[in-house]
């Protein structure tokens, strides 16, 4: 057995229960989020955390808080139960500020997810509505709100961008130029769907492209993994029917229909032979995209990764009660 | 703002082979896991970009809004726990770092025996002198955490795991680098038995040390506790030398009953005659004399046996039933073979060695099949797993097995085999490359570490594939850059594995971080390597704004470092000039001064905000006794003022109505009156 004195834990000073906790980019800084209204922030390093500031804007529970590409600065999202998303800006000197205040739905935002950097600063959110918005910071210097309406009739639960490669794409001339990126999410929901949404450059929009169904319950979280170079696009979902799946959709044969709204079909596979034993809550990759990290209402994390025969195996598990599992 | 309460120094994680991280003490109380469920209660997390961390923390599944009134607080809901998940032990960092090297050497050997005239035997000489340097790292490693003294769980299981790897990486060497590679296929057996003694060691050496200990008489030797079984284990090892001589020493002892001794010489001898092969001799020749010796063996067995089951004999002469022991040993008999051997790589050994000395490496499987057919599977650890899969060529099962004894193993075995053209039957079977596969997984788990960093960006750079580079490219771009010397150090990766797109970035990182701490010149550099032209204006402007605010010219030294390096831009180019104007100016050199300004304007280099500034500088030399600007030129300082009329920049100084345009006009008008006049 080995034994490790890295762990660090500290307390958040938080008045209620925590809802969310997430590093940025360099892994540097620590937001965490809370029923108290407040977001905390951390600076970490290495075996040692400070504090840096608590924002308080929210005017009711805060669900989660995304952090932008370090290349638009240091900005901080969050949603709430009050309905509102937030964008938080800091400035050397004067600390984090609100810079937009987003409040077009009329429900709880269970969602947020920054776009991949290089479609620029654009938030996705998803709602208790049943709605989900785009909110991008357009060249003109504003804010502009797209609004999907109905996108999961009974409630948003989860959102998540695709990678702007294309699967299998990584090879061919122009992937990374800006004409050839994909621009998909997709969103889960309480209508135990996952929609994939891609932009329609002619109606200048985001509109459904494939409906995935399997799921027997809420659609707790959806995750596109990063592209790593594989040939193929892989999707995980979790559920609280107590499943996860992993959604994978292979490159187009042809280099012509290598570019985005590909049609090829998706194949679902069950993570695990059997269902998890409880809600699960959330499924995370890791940044290389190889490591997929699920949290069960079982009070367990567990880390899977595809092995050589193309099988999902469990490689580690957080047991947080200091007993064997 | 309150100050945060830490509580670090408590809480430790263990994990086991069941790659299970236990946190101790938990985040919820032990046992209560479902009732912290109904009490609303999950776990969330955050993966940690690089350093397999993850931040986990206990988090409502509802908000406080829409649970019972009557749900519980706990003191865990407020906190966070940052932990790893696959650290590197600081016992392993030296191995790695030399392993390491190994791995760079090898795969740059391997490049450049493509280019090579005999490409298959600059290969495979240069594979196994690298796979004796990876054996050696393992060695060493074993001798290391042996003499280090510590001795607990981790350091016992370490030995045992990098044990494990030699003995695999031994075996692997044998039959794939020394028996067995294209245009030479030798006998296996003798490697073999090396590989055996080598990596399964007994208690031969100090049993013999005991034994041999004194030196003993021929009758000290015959009382000797254990003798038999040492003689009956040198003979399974092959240690036939050692055996004969032993024997010839206690033949006379007379403690030996008269048929014992007779027989303990002719055993001696028969040993002693044991046929060894030579380069010199053809096989068949050798098997010849080795069907002869064999044979010798079974009648001397068969001999000794008659003699026990003689009843006019003593049937429980122990000597007699020992030598008869050995004898079968040495005659191939499995049954007394398998009876006697503590692992059943020893069958394998002994049955190879006196029955088939010159078998090759595609005799492994079915004589390894016979043999574990005799063991429960359940018996059997990983490392005689990996070692069965290895014999029986299965490689796929193989190489499965080696990445569940250590993801070093796995990670180097598949780039050895890939280098030596047997990992393609794999490639075939899996759904991913192997060594791509157990290379990334490598080479992630050593960038996240401090000290390790540099040797996991090569890990994953020299996969050489399109997925190694992109994961290289995410992680190379968010190691942190904690001093300009590891700065350096990261910017010659990207340079090495012409990760373009990460160098541009980190450019622009370190030249924001430049910025921010001051250093401009430094950060005007980093901008010029990534072509960023409007940072380097920005920056120039600011030293810019810096000197109107203070009166004082102090950019002198930012701008010639930038400039000494050959960076080009207009803005840098107009506060150089900028400068050469004031010293000339201070020199009293006015002639040289006014060029210098007439050039700053004329070749537009300034920002227009900077040109109200340079045409109010002019007025003193208009004015001077020497005539500075020819008619021409004061043309041309008034075009540039009459240009910059109606802009904002003039309609605020007019507004400020300090009338230094106003000034220049005049100034002006009076240097072309005289200009003319002089012309």
């Amino acid at each position: 057995m080995m034994t490790n004195n890295e762990t660090l834990q500290f307390d958040t000073q938080h008045e209620d229960m925590i809802h969310d906790a997430q590093l940025d980019y360099y892994g540097k800084r620590l937001a965490t989020c809370s029923s108290d209204g407040t977001i905390h922030l951390f600076e970490i390093n290495g075996k040692q955390q400070k504090f840096v500031a608590t924002l308080k804007e929210h005017s009711g529970p805060v669900w989660q808080v995304s952090w932008a590409h370090p290349k638009f600065g240091s900005v901080l999202a969050s949603c709430s139960y009050d309905g509102t998303v937030l964008i938080w800006k800091e400035t050397p000197g004067s600390g984090f500020s609100v810079i937009k205040k987003h409040d077009k739905h009329q429900a709880s935002v269970n969602a947020i997810a920054w776009a991949p950097h290089e479609l620029g600063p654009v938030l996705l959110c998803g709602s208790s509505d049943g709605k989900i918005s785009l909110l991008t910071f357009t060249e003109e210097g504003i804010w502009d709100a797209q609004i999907i309406r109905n996108a999961h009739a009974t409630g948003v639960n989860a959102v998540s961008w695709a990678p702007v490669i294309a699967a299998g794409a990584f090879a061919q001339p122009g992937a990374t130029q800006k004409a050839s990126l994909v621009k998909q999410f997709a969103s889960g929901g309480c209508d135990q769907n996952i929609k994939i949404w891609a932009y329609f450059e002619d109606k200048k929009t985001y509109d459904v492209v494939k409906v995935l169904e399997g799921h027997g319950d809420w659609v707790r979280d959806v995750a596109y993994a990063p592209n790593i170079g594989l040939p193929r696009t892989y999707l995980a979902s979790c559920s609280q029917d107590k499943n996860v799946y992993i959604w994978t959709q292979d490159a187009p044969i042809s280099k012509a229909a290598a570019g985005q709204n590909a049609a090829s079909d998706w194949v679902r596979t069950q993570l695990s032979s059997t269902p998890f034993p409880d809600v699960v809550w959330r499924v995370s990759w890791s940044m290389s995209g190889n490591v997929l990290a699920v949290s069960c209402g079982d009070n367990k994390i567990t880390l899977w990764k595809e092995n050589l025969k193309g099988e999902w195996e469990r490689i580690s598990e957080i047991n947080e009660n200091g007993q064997r599992a | 703002m309150q100050k945060i309460r830490t509580k670090v120094d408590k809480f430790v994680v263990s994990r086991d082979k069941e790659a299970v991280t236990h946190l101790f003490p938990g985040l919820f109380p032990a046992g209560r896991q479902a009732e912290w469920s109904e009490q609303n209660r999950t776990l969330t997390f955050s993966i940690h970009p690089t350093n397999n961390k993850l931040a986990l923390a206990v988090a409502g599944k509802q908000p406080r809004e829409s649970i019972k009134r009557d749900t519980q607080t706990f003191e865990q809901d407020q906190s966070v726990t940052i932990c790893g998940l696959a650290t590197v032990p600081d016992e392993r960092v030296s191995f790695v770092n030399d392993t390491h090297a190994v791995f760079v050497e090898l795969q740059t050997t391997m490049a450049n025996s493509i280019s090579a005239s005999d490409k298959t035997a600059v290969g495979v000489e240069g594979v196994l002198r690298m796979s004796g340097l990876y054996r050696e790292a393992m060695l060493k490693q074993i001798r290391v955490l042996q003499e280090s003294g510590v001795d607990d769980e981790f350091i016992k299981e370490e030995i045992e795991t990098f044990q494990s790897m030699h003995g695999i990486w031994h075996l692997i060497e044998i039959m794939y680098l020394t028996t067995n590679t294209p245009g030479l296929s030798t006998s296996v057996v003798s490697p073999y038995m090396k590989w055996l003694n080598a990596n399964f060691t007994t208690s031969l050496v100090e049993d013999g040390k005991r034994i041999a200990e004194g030196p003993p008489t021929a009758d000290e030797l015959a009382e000797r506790d254990g003798l038999w079984e040492y003689l009956k284990k040198l003979a399974l090892r092959g240690h036939v030398s050692a055996l004969a001589n032993m024997l010839e020493r206690l033949e006379p002892s007379q403690q030996l009953s008269a048929p014992a001794a007779h027989w303990v010489r002719t055993v001696s001898q028969s040993t002693k005659r044991m046929p060894i092969g030579s380069n010199e001799e053809t096989s068949g020749s050798f098997r010849v004399r080795w069907k002869q010796w064999s044979e010798e063996q079974r009648d001397m067995a068969k001999s000794i046996s008659d003699l026990l089951q003689d009843s006019s004999a003593d049937t429980h002469d122990s000597v007699l039933q020992a030598l008869l022991t050995i004898s079968e040993i040495m005659s191939g008999n499995v049954d007394t073979i398998s009876a006697e051997s503590e692992y059943w790589q020893d069958i394998l050994g002994a049955v190879m060695l006196y029955s088939e000395p010159t078998a090759q490496v595609d005799r492994l499987p079915s004589l390894v099949g016979a043999i574990i057919e005799q063991y429960e599977s359940s018996d059997f650890t990983e490392l005689d797993r990996a070692l069965v899969a290895l014999l029986s060529h299965d490689l796929p099962e193989f190489l499965i097995l080696c990445s569940r004894i250590d993801p070093w193993l796995s990670a180097h075995i598949a780039d050895l085999m890939s280098h030596i053209g047997i990992l393609s039957i794999c490639r075939r079977i899996f759904t991913l490359d192997p060594r791509e596969h157990y290379l990334l997984a490598l080479g992630e788990s050593y960038v996240g570490h401090e000290d390790l960093w540099r040797v996991g960006l090569d890990y994953l750079g020299l996969i050489g594939t399109r997925t190694g580079s992109s994961v290289m490219e995410e992680h190379v771009v968010r190691l942190p850059l904690d001093s300009d010397r590891k700065a350096e150090q990261i910017l010659r990766v990207c340079d090495t594995y012409k990760l373009t797109r990460a160098r541009d970035r980190i450019h622009r990182q370190l030249g924001r971080q430049k910025w921010q701490r001051g250093r401009l010149g430094a950060a005007i550099g980093h901008f010029a390597q990534v072509a960023d032209t409007a940072s380097i204006g920005l920056i120039c402007d600011q030293l810019w704004k810096e000197y109107l605010d203070s009166g004082k010219l102090t950019y002198g030294s930012v701008i010639d470092s930038v400039i000494s390096t050959g960076v080009e831009h207009d803005r840098l180019m107009f506060l150089v000039k900028y400068r050469d104007f004031h010293e000339s100016y201070r020199a009293g050199e006015y002639v040289e001064s006014g060029k210098i300004i007439l050039s700053i304007l004329l070749s537009e280099i300034a920002p227009s905000y900077a040109v109200a500034d340079l045409l109010v500088d002019t007025i003193p030399l208009l004015e001077s006794d020497v005539l500075v600007f020819s008619s021409d030129d004061t043309f041309e300082l008034m075009r540039c003022a009459e240009s910059l009329a109606g802009s904002s920049e003039a309609k605020h100084r007019e507004s400020n109505g300090n009338g230094e345009l106003g000034i220049f006009n005049i100034a002006c008008s009076r240097n072309l009156a005289r200009a003319f006049v002089m012309s």
